[in-house]
C-alpha cells in the first residue's frame, strides 16, 4: 500500500495520462452516436471505472483508448502503449496459456529471452504457472480471466484497459479476482480503465467512478475510501448511494 | 511432465520446434506426396486409357493418377479460395459486388461448362486440363463459402484482441485468421473432396463428349477405368477398380480427415 502512494506522490498525483476533449463517436454505418462531446481525464496510475446501463457508451471509450475505433470529432490524448482485458477472455483456443501470453509479447518485439521472463513472472502474478501448458478449454471462467490479466500485462502497458471483465463470473470468483486485479495494480503501478455494470465493484475497485448515460457522462464521483475496503461499512454505502443517485436508480 | 509432452505433441506455436510441430508435419507430408505423385505422373507411360491392354496392375496406376488430379485441383482450389473469401468479407462494398456473384457462379452445375471446356482443352491438347479445370470448379465453392463462414464467425472480441495487440498484415492472417477458420476450412476441404470424387467419374470419361471419341481419348484414372470396364464387360477389373476407389477413399477418410477433424476441435471458439 505504501509503495503506491509513494509511486504516485513521486509522480505528482495529478499528472494526467489520459485525456477525452468534446470526444464524439458516430457509428456511421448504424447511425448511432456512441459518445457526444465527452471530456474527462484519468491521472497517472488512478483506477478509473466507467458505469452505465448498457449502450451508454462505456465500451466506446475503451475502444477510443485501445485504438479500436477512431473518434468522429475531438482529441484523445493517451500513451501508445494501451493493453486490453476483453469480457470473453478473448484467448486464443489453439494456443496454450503461455503462449496466449508470449505471443503477444513475441508480436511486440521483445527478444525471446525477455518474452521467457515476462510470461513466467506474470503467469506467476496470477497464481496460473502450474497451468502453464494447459489450453484454454481446460481452464475455469475466473482462471481464463486471469489469463486475459496476465496477457495484457505482459506487453508492459502504461494503461490496462477491462471490459466488464468478470460479468459472466460467479461472485466468489469475482471477489477473487478482484483480490487478484488490485494486487496487479498495486504491484504494477498501471492506470486502469474499467468498464463495469455492478456499481458495488465499481465503488470496491476505483479511485473515480465516472457515471455514464447516453453517451454522456454525467458525473464523475470520487472514492475517497481508503482500501482494503468493505462493502458493509457505512462511508462504501454512502459513495454507493451517491453513484446510484446519479445513476437514478434512487 | 507427463501435460507438457501431450500438448506439445500436437502443437500450432510460432514457439515449437519444427520437429514437434503437427501443422508443419502434415503440410511436409502434403507436399513429399504431392511431388512423388507429379513425378509418378509424368514417368507413367499410360497417360490415357488403352482399352487392349486393360490388366490389374492398371489399377494402381489408375489411382495414382485420379490421386494426382484430384490433389492439383484440391491444391489450386484452396490456393484461390482464401483471398477470394477474404476479399469478400473484408470489405463490404467487395462483399455486396462478389457474394451474388459467387452465389450465382456456384449454382451453375458445373457440368453445364464440360462440353464447351473439353472442345476448349481438346484444341490446347491438353485434356489432363479439362479434367482437372472439372475437378476444380467443382471443389472451388465448397472451399470458399466454408472460409467465409469462418471468416464471419470470428468473434468481435478476438479482432478487438489482434488490433490492441498490433496483430496485423500477414501475421494476422497466419496467427489469427488461419487458425480461427481452420475447422471451417477442413469441413469445407471434406466436402469438396467427397465431391471431387462423385464427380470423377464424368469428369475422366471425356470420349462421350468428344465428336466419335472412344476410350482411348479418356485421360487414366480410376474414373474412366470404372467406366470403360464396365462398359467393355471387364466385370473383375471393374470390381477392381471400385473395391480400390472404396479403399483409397476410406484410408483418406481415417488418416487425413478424422485426424484433422479431430484436430479442428482445439481450433474452435468457446
Amino acid at each position: 500500500m505504501f509503495g503506491k502512494s509513494f509511486c504516485i506522490w513521486q509522480k505528482g498525483i495529478n499528472l494526467t495520462e489520459i485525456s477525452f476533449k468534446n470526444v464524439t463517436k458516430i457509428y456511421k454505418s448504424v447511425k448511432i452516436t456512441a459518445l457526444s462531446d465527452v471530456s474527462f481525464d484519468v491521472n497517472e496510475g488512478e483506477f478509473f471505472c466507467l458505469v452505465g446501463p448498457s449502450g451508454c457508451g462505456k465500451s466506446t471509450i475503451l475502444k477510443l483508448i485501445g485504438d479500436i475505433e477512431k473518434p468522429t470529432r475531438g482529441q484523445i490524448q493517451k500513451p501508445k502503449e494501451v493493453s486490453m482485458v476483453f469480457q470473453s477472455g478473448a484467448l486464443f483456443p489453439w494456443l496454450s496459456v503461455e503462449d496466449n501470453v508470449s505471443f503477444v509479447a513475441h508480436i511486440k518485439g521483445f527478444p525471446k529471452e525477455k518474452v521467457k521472463e515476462l510470461t513466467t513472472k506474470y503467469l506467476k502474478m496470477v497464481d496460473l504457472e502450474p497451468f502453464r501448458f494447459h489450453y484454454p478449454r481446460q481452464l475455469s471462467g475466473g482462471q481464463k480471466q486471469r489469463v486475459g490479466i496476465a496477457r495484457a500485462l505482459v506487453v508492459e502497458p502504461q494503461i490496462l484497459l477491462l471490459d466488464e471483465p468478470f460479468s459472466a463470473l460467479d461472485p466468489v470468483t469475482t471477489d477473487e479476482l478482484h483480490s487478484y486485479l488490485l494486487k496487479v495494480w498495486e504491484e504494477t503501478n498501471k492506470t486502469i480503465v474499467m468498464v463495469s455494470h455492478l456499481l458495488e465493484e465499481a465503488v470496491l475497485l476505483s479511485d473515480k467512478i465516472a457515471v455514464m448515460e447516453q453517451g454522456k457522462i454525467k458525473e464523475v464521483v470520487e472514492v475517497n475510501l481508503k482500501r482494503p475496503r468493505k462493502d458493509e461499512s457505512k462511508e462504501f454505502l454512502k459513495v454507493l448511494d451517491k453513484v446510484k443517485i446519479t445513476l437514478g436508480e434512487i | 511432465m507427463a501435460i507438457r509432452h501431450y500438448h506439445h505433441h500436437y502443437h500450432f506455436s510460432y514457439l515449437t520446434s519444427k520437429k514437434r510441430h503437427f501443422s508443419a508435419t502434415l503440410i511436409v507430408i502434403a507436399i513429399v506426396t504431392f511431388v512423388f505423385l507429379v513425378l509418378f505422373h509424368y514417368l507413367t507411360p499410360h497417360k490415357t486409357l488403352d482399352l487392349n491392354q486393360l490388366s490389374p496392375t492398371i489399377i494402381l496406376l489408375a489411382t495414382f493418377n485420379t490421386l494426382f488430379r484430384l490433389l492439383i485441383s484440391y491444391a489450386a482450389a484452396l490456393f484461390l479460395s482464401i483471398p477470394i473469401a477474404i476479399l469478400i468479407t473484408q470489405s463490404p462494398r467487395w462483399e455486396k459486388i462478389l457474394l451474388p456473384v459467387a452465389d450465382v457462379v456456384q449454382s451453375v452445375p458445373v457440368l453445364a461448362f464440360f462440353p464447351i471446356v473439353v472442345v476448349l482443352f481438346i484444341k490446347l491438347n491438353a485434356l489432363e486440363g479439362a479434367v482437372v479445370f472439372i475437378l476444380f470448379m467443382e471443389m472451388l465453392w465448397y472451399l470458399v463459402f466454408s472460409i467465409i463462414g469462418g471468416l464471419k464467425t470470428i468473434p468481435q472480441d478476438i479482432l478487438d484482441a489482434a488490433k490492441i495487440f498490433n496483430v496485423k498484415g500477414l501475421r494476422k492472417l497466419w496467427y489469427i485468421t488461419i487458425p480461427s477458420v481452420f475447422p471451417y476450412l477442413i469441413t469445407g476441404s471434406l466436402i469438396a473432396w467427397a465431391s471431387g470424387w462423385s464427380i470423377l467419374i464424368v469428369a475422366e470419361a471425356l470420349h462421350s463428349y468428344i465428336p466419335g471419341g472412344s476410350a482411348s481419348n479418356d485421360p487414366l484414372g480410376l474414373g474412366s477405368l470404372l467406366v470403360n470396364s464396365f462398359y467393355k464387360g471387364e466385370n473383375a477389373l471393374f470390381l477392381g477398380s471400385l473395391i480400390t476407389m472404396i479403399i483409397v477413399i476410406t484410408l483418406i477418410n481415417f488418416f487425413v480427415w478424422q485426424k484433422l477433424l479431430h484436430l479442428a476441435e482445439r481450433y474452435k471458439f468457446d
